[in-house]
């Protein structure tokens, strides 16, 4: 039997957790824009500092909410190491190239999470993990909202330097034509290294938020990529906003089939929601395509 | 005195297809300086190396004596040569004011910035009044004016244009060029415009250069060319 209270508690958890996915995809549809090349190791990379956390709780006891800051600098050069090493080479190269060469790296990344930390699923316990507010009747799960705040923190500010500052200007002039960005006087590969290295630094912020409330396997890289890639998509490939939105919408969706159907359908339906998008709205839900 | 812009037999074009088979011209300060030719003469390839987007495959471009051919295309901007491209290239999704401001990155202290602007403004009011508007919206020749304005802001030593005139309205056209003359009248910009708008080009210009299968088949005064039996057969249909 489905009650309203039902309907509410999965609607306001859904739209807790797209927040966080909206943030995940946020990162993927900039470094799209800005370098027209899709990373899939996108999802791997935050594997990579959700291990970060892991082990920051194990060695230091740092709660997940203070790795954020000290996994965002680490993340950064990561990022930049990536941009420098693989992307760039590639970057005049074909699509297929592109997808080989990210696709190898998530590869290489899951592998190392395996021989590293073995196939078992990490956590970390804290206090919060299971601390709840309930408001007439809807339990909301506290690490979940702080997530949420966190996630859509980070967004407001990102969105404010694109739009706001002088350096946004240049990243979104870069990402809608690059040869005239050039012309102005903007050094697009400096800025595509920055903006690639902040897409991947922006992951600690979603590790540290994730780490209260879930596990980390070495699968999980693929699971989000997977998932950021269907946003992204569904938002309109390199749509800012599409990607917030679809973010919000997928967390929605999937908490809506999990009550109404159940958890295990969760994920098909998204994956339903995703090519009936394609099939009617190919340029994303928004209909707004490259404008980044 | 060294010309400002000076381009000896230079080579350049597409992976292994040669678009420029050795062309050198010279535009000194103040002078605006014409290149026409034919579509498919190499008249945009030749913007679009010397401002570094494609890259020489040999000889020299000297920006008052300096080397530039190896620059990368936004240090080139530094430099002084500045290029607005054909079509425009406006950015679709900023506003007037903000493709404005993406113009000025070259330029370093923020109060050269907004004089700059205010000048831009001067010249074109109607960038003012449309200042917050997305740049998509604007007319062709509105559009025009902001590619002009934008470049305008990187104050640049040399300004070069691809065919400002592509695609507007003739009444447009004679805005775009008015603005032109005020600006080298107001400032004396340096001015290399490409053009297949052969009487425009004539009447704006000094000198000017026809652009043939990658060389350079003449050059002369506006007068001059004006005169030229070549000349008035092909381009001016006299």
């Amino acid at each position: 039997m489905i009650t309203g209270t039902l309907l509410v508690q999965a609607l306001i958890s859904g739209l807790l957790m797209g927040g966080i996915y909206a943030l995940v995809a946020l990162a993927l549809a900039l470094a799209f824009g800005v370098l027209r090349v899709l990373n899939f190791a996108h999802g791997d990379l935050l594997m990579v500092a959700m291990y970060g956390a892991v082990v920051l709780h194990r060695w230091l006891g740092l709660h997940p909410y203070g790795s954020i800051l000290v996994l965002a600098v680490p993340m950064l050069l990561l990022g930049w190491a990536m941009f420098v090493g693989l992307i760039r080479p590639v970057q005049r190269a074909g699509v297929l190239v592109q997808a080989q060469m990210t696709l190898g790296v998530s590869f290489v990344i899951q592998s190392a999470a395996l021989m590293i930390f073995g196939a078992d699923l990490l956590n970390i316990r804290t206090d919060l993990e299971m601390s709840v507010l309930r408001v007439a009747g809807v339990v909301v799960s506290i690490p979940l909202a702080v997530g949420f705040a966190v996630s859509l923190l980070i967004s407001g500010i990102l969105s404010w330097a694109l739009l706001g500052t002088d350096a946004g200007r240049r990243v979104r002039a870069t990402a809608q034509d690059p040869d005239m960005a050039r012309l102005c006087g903007v050094d697009v590969e400096r800025t595509q290294r920055w903006v690639f290295a902040l897409s991947v630094a922006l992951l600690a912020g979603v590790a540290g938020c994730l780490m209260t409330f879930t596990y980390v396997v070495p699968t999980a890289g693929l699971q989000y990529s997977v998932l950021a890639l269907l946003v992204v998509m569904l938002g309109g490939l390199g749509d800012l906003k599409g990607a917030f939105l679809g973010g919000l919408l997928i967390g929605v969706a999937e908490a809506l089939a999990g009550v109404f159907l159940n958890s295990a359908v969760g994920p098909a339906v998204i994956y339903v929601l995703f090519g009936l998008t394609l099939l009617f709205r190919p340029r994303g839900l928004f209909s707004r395509g490259m404008e980044a | 005195m060294k010309p400002l812009l000076q381009v000896d037999k230079l080579r350049a074009g597409y992976g292994a297809v040669e678009v420029l088979h050795g062309v050198g011209l010279r535009v000194e300060a103040g002078e605006a300086v014409a290149v026409l030719g034919p579509n498919g003469a190499g008249k945009s390839t030749l913007l679009r190396t010397l401002s570094g987007l494609a890259r020489a495959a040999a000889g020299e471009i000297l920006l008052d004596g300096a080397p530039i051919q190896a620059l990368p295309a936004h240090r080139i901007v530094g430099a002084g040569l500045v290029q607005v491209p054909e079509a425009r290239h406006i950015f679709p999704y900023l506003t007037v004011l903000e493709n404005l401001r993406v113009g000025a990155t070259p330029v370093r202290d923020p109060a050269h910035k907004e004089q700059t602007l205010e000048r831009v403004f001067t010249l074109f009011p109607m960038l003012r009044d449309k200042a917050k508007s997305p740049a998509r919206t604007l007319s062709g020749g509105q559009q025009q004016m902001l590619a002009i304005g934008r470049a305008l802001m990187g104050r640049p030593r040399l300004l070069m244009l691809d065919e400002p005139s592509l695609g507007l309205a003739p009444r447009v056209v004679e805005e775009v060029y008015e603005a032109l003359r005020q600006l080298r009248s107001a400032s004396g910009l340096t001015i290399l415009l490409v053009e297949q708008d052969v009487y425009q080009a004539l009447d704006f210009a000094d000198r000017a250069y026809v652009l043939q299968n990658g060389e350079f088949a003449l050059s002369g005064s506006s007068a001059e060319l004006r005169n030229n039996d070549t000349i008035r057969a092909a381009y001016l249909g006299m």
